[in-house]
């Protein structure tokens, strides 16, 4: 796939302008070292083509070959040189006579094998049949093989080519069911007028409105250059019409206003990108960064950071991050669709199965739980547990699996589930700071085991990846330090704490006085 | 209602479960056997596929947009024609009418397959069904050209410019005419295997299969050749791309199955090796289709490649390869029949020509794959380009061209025809004087050049030396009755023995004689070219149905000014694609074409103007068109199909 | 009769010719067969010289100066989509190689505003105009990637952009093997 891709795209490259073949400015003025420059090109082979010469190609890169022939004939090279020259920085391939080298005796020998062995075969077939000089001779038509039977078979009976028929009809009904879309209809153009004329109507009604919407938001926030609303108005409809300088222009006066908005600069970011056709570029992930660094959930910067590993061809990457989108996304957003559509596609790309998106809380399940039995509703529960366990095994990155069973090992009160649900969620989801607070805090709140502070230290690991001055990471970090014996540690990351809180809090109060018990 | 691509999907599957049916019914004990039945069973699966097609057809001239196939690669401006073309213009398309054309060759068969022997109709139609089917899985299953788009958009994706053209929309048919002709050679050698045994009379039954595949191979492989040079614009007519080779190997079989189809069935000798042929004709005529659009190998002529459609492929030529292969090294053997033909005589002659011709095949199929193999053994890339071919096939193929004048002058079995010395010195004095006369006229020239010529020379005095014999041989007032009853095939063996021979005065005129310029050029200028000139008179820009046109116009002069002709080169956008193509001028005529070809430029630096005179270049498609006409003579005039020998013997 | 044997001839010659075949459509459907590589004549040479003139001052680090150390040199275009893409994850290389980009039949404007708009990468950047440097290189299409040992040798060239299974399987391996 990957590299089904990266030819086309190098294809792509080296189609962009069309030329035809050699141009007379190419022409060397000396028609016999011209002469020779046409032997030679006809020897090269145009290296991006599939089997034609320079001499024939319109490739960039045959007219440039072409140039070099030509300015090495003029240098006085012979032909032998300029080839061999080529063939030293482009190898066997670029000569279309392939060159005898032990690669290649066998299809150089081939020919010529062959017909010594036809040769010999034939010969050898002669003076083995002592042909008889003295036959008769006569007998052309004689046949030394038995004739084939004669046979007809059954004589056909229209009863059982009924039955035939009817059976290719029936077991072509059930393959069409299979494989047809009976309930689509055809769409012939003739039948479409109407269909077409709406369209191109709406289309030009849009581009009108587009229109008078731009020069509206152009006036508006020339009035009121200091107005967000209005270079946010004037972004917008600038984007409508693909203006995207003119977009980029706003976003960014907007974004000086507000100060730096995460959601104008993922914007931004966006504006910038459709600028290079769709490609997420680097500028733009810089400002995707940022605005994730403070903000792990602003949906669009999220989209874009998928949309960026995904055109890296890091499926996986984008496959989780767009996974989060769809957590942290509001129900019905726009995003949905169009991330899940996506979210597909980068599926197939990886080869790796589509996760499944559960709907937040299984209500179906939940509402027959309640109407059974106590009995009944903890096996429901158990066996739900154990087959989302067994599934999420298998596809440890599925984040909605690791939140369903940290409820319902809460439901049950199973501890040593819920930590291992919990460590599960934290690690599927690293830049959700959420997961990795509740894992913390779920842990500190019960004694301590070995894998309970292995797990521990990886959720803090990926706190401090998403911000390592954030208080809530120099809090549980500290806290780790003390229980793992490192006071030294812990009061460090708690002093670094301390100094960011405000004076007057009683959690400050509170930390002193644990620092302070930390130095006894 | 149901709509009729539906019909055309239902259709296609129906077929595919007819053909599979026909296929597997000789498996069933032989008290269910019929050959009606069989032949019913064909003529249905001919039906349905047709009326597919015709739904497909459909879809495209009505712009029918809610077919992933049309949406993807019609549009609805397209002119009428390349709405039709366009069916075959793409992958599933052009399967599509592969199997048209299988089943229509197939149910040609099954209407007149009363002659032959039951137990041998019904085998041949058998393996006819299985190819069938196979294909029709193929299409079905991972090239269904009724994928359907519930939203269908208002405007298709149009087709390549380059593709929209008249040569292409008949080059494809024409080509699987020939490709799909061949099935039956196969089908019925396949069924001899299976029978156990081959007769006089199979070659009877496989000959004209046999040639009307080969003419139409020979029409449509030099329709492609006719297009690459008018289309592609450099003026060049053979390149030794993969594609133009996937269609060559096919040929150079066939032709040698042409051959030893005749020592059948004169002589029921060559059994085994012409039933081998018959398999490989058809072997490279499925090689050549597909290995293109797999992947494996690449080429400008081909269609988008799916390598993963490729394993089905693969699959598929294995199967309808290997198994047949399997059989001929099983039951071979007992086909093998006493040679008692002397060395001098016309088998002998027949023999070699197929040694050669098979070698030559040979050679094509290594310089193609070489590349593929040696990448594979030790990851060298290497190219094998036309002077490979030239250095190797060339050669290999001029001792055809020498046999070619030899052979008809021996007799069957052994002796020669009394006229053999008198036809080799006509023969060799034409090689002579021609090769001294073009020495003459054209300076010194290659070895290569000068082995053409000298065959040339050898070719044309030693047929019509020949042809003089025979008629010679009565008098004068009966010669003109006597060439009218010379028999179909004996003309049939002229036209195509002559066609070569025109084909090859074609070739070497372009390859000796061409002369060519290239210039950048004001209106008004004046390009000489050899005994020739051109005046460019004005640069306009027109409107075509879909596209827009800068055209030059130069007029053709010659030495003393006098207006020759005018020559319209273009360069055409087509706005749907976003695409340019270039469209060549030529002026054909039968001492040789003038071609002129429109570059970049524009007012002020003026405009890039590539301009050809080739000598004698039509007549390589002459000498194809003759060929091909040889092919179909050579059908005609054979007694009825009557199983006379099996009846008899 | 003639020997057996000889009837098995075409289908030995068949298995064979299906054997080969097999092996490249499955080389090239799981891409270990890179038909769009082309192996480079220089692996094991020394890298040829870069183009005269600089984009500007800052970017005119030569390979002399960089001598020592393993370089990545990208032939680039300002015209090339590709080569757009590919920016990312030459960003992520430059943290650990100095890239130097060959600007590949492109004008001076053009290369600085390319860098500006989508990310600048490059520690150095060369103007090849007239494409003879790519020539020199044995390019064929742009963007091509070569790694260059510390003794200036070429140890490398990927055609193509370089995109997340490139850089896993082919860049970072052969960085590797040069000790990064």
């Amino acid at each position: 796939m990957m590299r089904a891709l990266s030819l086309v795209l190098l294809l792509l490259t080296l189609a962009t302008s069309p030329l035809y073949a050699i141009t007379p400015e190419e022409q060397l003025s000396d028609p016999i070292l011209e002469e020779r420059a046409r032997d030679l090109s006809a020897q090269l082979r145009c290296l991006v083509c599939q089997n034609q010469s320079i001499e024939d190609s319109d490739a960039e890169l045959a007219v440039d070959l072409r140039k070099e022939v030509r300015q090495k004939l003029e240098a006085g090279l012979d032909d032998a040189a300029i080839l061999q020259s080529l063939q030293d920085t482009y190898g066997d391939y670029i000569l279309l006579r392939p060159p005898v080298s032990p690669e290649t005796y066998l299809l150089w020998a081939t020919p010529a094998i062959l017909i010594l062995i036809a040769g010999l075969l034939f010969a050898a077939s002669f003076r083995r049949r002592h042909p008889n000089e003295t036959g008769d001779g006569a007998d052309n038509q004689k046949d030394d093989a038995a004739p084939i039977p004669a046979d007809d078979g059954l004589a056909f009976s229209p009863r059982i080519g009924g039955m035939i028929a009817f059976g290719i009809l029936l077991v072509s009904f059930g393959l069409y069911s299979y494989f047809g879309s009976p309930d689509i209809t055809a769409k012939p153009l003739d039948d479409r007028a109407e269909e077409r004329a709406a369209a191109l109507a709406k289309e030009t009604q849009q581009a009108s409105a587009f229109q008078a919407q731009f020069i509206e938001a152009q006036a508006q926030a020339a009035k009121a250059p200091n107005s967000v609303e209005a270079q946010m108005r004037y972004a917008l409809a600038a984007a409508q019409l693909n203006d995207y300088p003119t977009e980029i222009g706003a976003l960014r006066r907007a974004l000086t206003l507000t100060d730096g908005n995460p959601s104008i600069k993922a914007m931004l970011a966006e504006a910038m990108s459709r600028q290079a056709d769709g490609q997420i570029i680097l500028p733009a992930r810089a400002l995707i960064e940022e605005v994730l660094a403070d903000f792990p959930e602003e949906p669009r910067a999220l989209f874009m950071k998928g949309l960026a590993a995904y055109q890296d061809e890091d499926f996986e990457t984008a496959l989780s991050v767009w996974q989060d989108l769809q957590r942290v996304a509001p129900p019905n957003t726009p995003w949905g669709p169009l991330a899940l559509q996506n979210m597909q596609s980068a599926a197939d790309a990886a080869g790796i199965p589509m996760p499944a998106i559960a709907p937040p809380l299984d209500e179906e399940v939940l509402t027959e739980m309640a109407e059974a039995d106590e009995e009944t509703q903890a096996e429901m529960i158990l066996s739900m547990v154990a087959s989302l366990e067994a599934r999420l095994a298998d596809n440890p990155n599925d984040r909605q699996g690791w939140q369903r069973l940290v409820r319902a090992m809460r439901v049950l009160g199973d501890d040593a589930g819920l930590l291992r649900a919990l460590t599960g969620a934290a690690a599927a989801s690293p830049l959700d700071r959420n997961a990795q607070l509740e894992l913390l805090e779920e842990m500190l709140g019960r004694g301590q085991s070995r894998e309970m502070i292995t797990a521990a230290e990886a959720s803090l690991a990926r706190l401090k990846a998403l911000n390592p001055d954030a208080l809530e990471y120099l809090f549980f970090a500290g806290h780790l330090a003390r229980l793992q014996g490192e006071i030294d540690e812990a009061r460090r990351f708690w002093q670094a704490l301390s100094v960011q809180l405000p004076d007057d809090t009683p959690f400050k109060a509170q930390l002193d006085a644990q620092i302070t018990a930390l130095q006894q | 209602m149901i709509a009729i691509a539906e019909i055309g999907h239902f259709a296609l599957i129906m077929a595919f479960v007819a053909s599979l049916c026909q296929a597997g019914w000789p498996l069933l004990g032989s008290r269910y056997q019929s050959t009606r039945l069989m032949a019913q069973l064909q003529l249905a699966a001919m039906g349905l596929v047709f009326m597919s097609f015709a739904a497909l057809l459909h879809g495209f001239v009505t712009s029918d947009f809610s077919i992933a196939l049309v949406a993807q690669h019609s549009h609805s401006l397209k002119p009428l024609i390349y709405k039709i073309s366009g069916t075959w213009g793409n992958h599933e398309g052009s399967l599509l009418l592969w199997i048209v054309i299988l089943v229509l060759f197939g149910g040609i068969f099954a209407l007149t397959s009363s002659p032959l022997p039951g137990r041998f109709a019904r085998l041949t139609l058998a393996v006819q069904g299985a190819v069938t089917s196979a294909f029709l899985a193929f299409s079905l299953l991972t090239s269904s050209p009724f994928e359907r788009l519930a939203d269908a958009p208002l405007e298709g994706r149009g087709l390549n410019p380059v593709l929209q053209d008249v040569g292409l929309a008949l080059h494809p048919p024409m080509l699987y005419l020939g490709y799909v002709g061949l099935s039956l050679a196969f089908s019925l050698a396949v069924a001899g295997l299976l029978v156990g045994r081959i007769d006089q009379a199979w070659g009877r039954w496989a000959r004209p299969w046999v040639l009307s595949a080969w003419s139409a191979l020979t029409i449509g492989i030099a329709l492609g050749s006719w297009w690459a040079y008018y289309e592609l614009g450099w003026g060049g007519w053979w390149f030794w791309d993969p594609v133009e080779n996937a269609s060559l190997m096919p040929w150079l079989a066939a032709t040698a199955l042409m051959h030893s189809v005749l020592v059948v069935e004169k002589r029921g000798q060559l059994k085994s090796w012409t039933i081998l042929l018959a398999i490989l004709s058809f072997s490279l005529s499925l090689v050549g289709t597909f290995i293109v659009r797999s992947g494996l190998l690449t080429s400008v002529h081909s269609f988008a490649s799916d390598p993963s459609r490729g394993l089905f492929i693969l699959g598929i030529l294995i199967a309808a390869i290997g198994i047949p292969l399997t059989l001929f090294a099983w039951r071979g053997p007992q086909l093998a029949s006493a040679n008692d033909a002397s060395l001098k005589s016309r088998d002998v002659a027949l023999v070699m020509n197929n040694i050669i011709l098979v070698i030559a095949t040979a050679i094509v199929l290594l310089g193609t794959f070489y590349p593929l193999i040696l990448e594979l053994v030790s990851n060298q890339r290497i190219t094998v380009g036309p002077p490979y071919f030239d250095a190797t096939f060339n050669p290999v193929m001029a001792f055809a061209l020498i046999g070619m004048v030899i052979g008809p002058v021996l007799a069957w079995r052994r002796g020669a025809l009394p006229h053999l010395k008198s036809t080799i010195g006509a023969a060799v004095m034409g090689a002579v004087v021609i090769m001294v006369g073009g020495f003459w006229l054209l300076g010194p020239l290659s070895a290569g050049a000068i082995a053409g010529l000298g065959l040339l020379g050898w070719l044309t005095l030693g047929m019509l030396a020949d042809l003089h014999r025979h008629l010679k041989l009565h008098p004068p007032r009966q010669r003109a009755s006597r060439i009218a009853h010379l028999v179909l095939p004996v003309w049939g063996m002229w036209l195509g023995h002559i066609g070569m021979a025109v084909f090859l005065l074609g070739a070497l005129g372009d390859g000796l004689a061409r002369s060519e310029v290239t210039v950048r050029a004001q209106t008004g200028d004046v390009i000489a070219l050899s005994d020739r000139a051109y005046r460019f008179i004005a640069i306009e820009q027109n409107q075509g149905p879909n596209y827009s046109t800068l055209t030059a116009r130069l007029q053709l002069e010659d030495l003393d000014g006098q207006p020759m002709g005018e020559l319209a080169p273009e360069k055409r956008f087509y706005p749907a694609e976003r695409q340019t193509t270039t469209e060549a001028a030529i002026r054909p005529r039968f001492s040789g074409d003038d071609y002129a070809v429109l570059g970049d430029g524009d007012d002020t630096i003026g405009y890039s103007l590539r301009l050809y005179h080739k000598p004698l270049i039509s007549w390589i498609w002459g000498g194809a068109a003759l060929m091909a006409l040889g092919g179909l003579c050579a059908i005609g005039g054979r007694r009825p199909l009557q199983a006379t020998s099996s009846q008899t013997g | 009769m003639r020997n057996r044997l000889t009837y098995i001839i075409p289908l030995g010659a068949f298995l064979l010719f299906a054997l080969i075949a097999t092996i490249a459509l499955v080389g090239t459907i799981n891409g270990t067969r890179q038909t769009d590589q082309l192996p480079s004549v220089l692996i094991g040479k020394t890298a040829p010289s870069l183009p005269a003139t600089a984009l500007s001052d800052e970017l005119a680090i030569s390979l002399e100066e960089l001598a020592g150390t393993p370089v990545i040199v990208n032939v680039m275009a300002s015209w090339c989509a590709p080569c757009r893409a590919e920016l990312p994850a030459l960003a992520l290389l430059a943290e650990d190689v100095p890239i130097i980009a060959i600007a590949y039949k492109d004008k001076k404007e053009d290369t600085a505003k390319f860098l500006t708009d989508f990310g600048n990468p490059y520690r150095a950047v060369w103007m090849d105009y007239d494409g003879t440097t790519g020539i020199k290189w044995g390019i064929y299409g742009v963007p091509e990637t070569f790694i260059l040992d510390a003794q200036g040798r070429v140890v490398l060239r990927h055609a193509g952009p370089i995109f997340k299974e490139t850089m896993e399987l082919v860049i970072r391996p052969a960085l590797a093997e040069l000790g990064l």
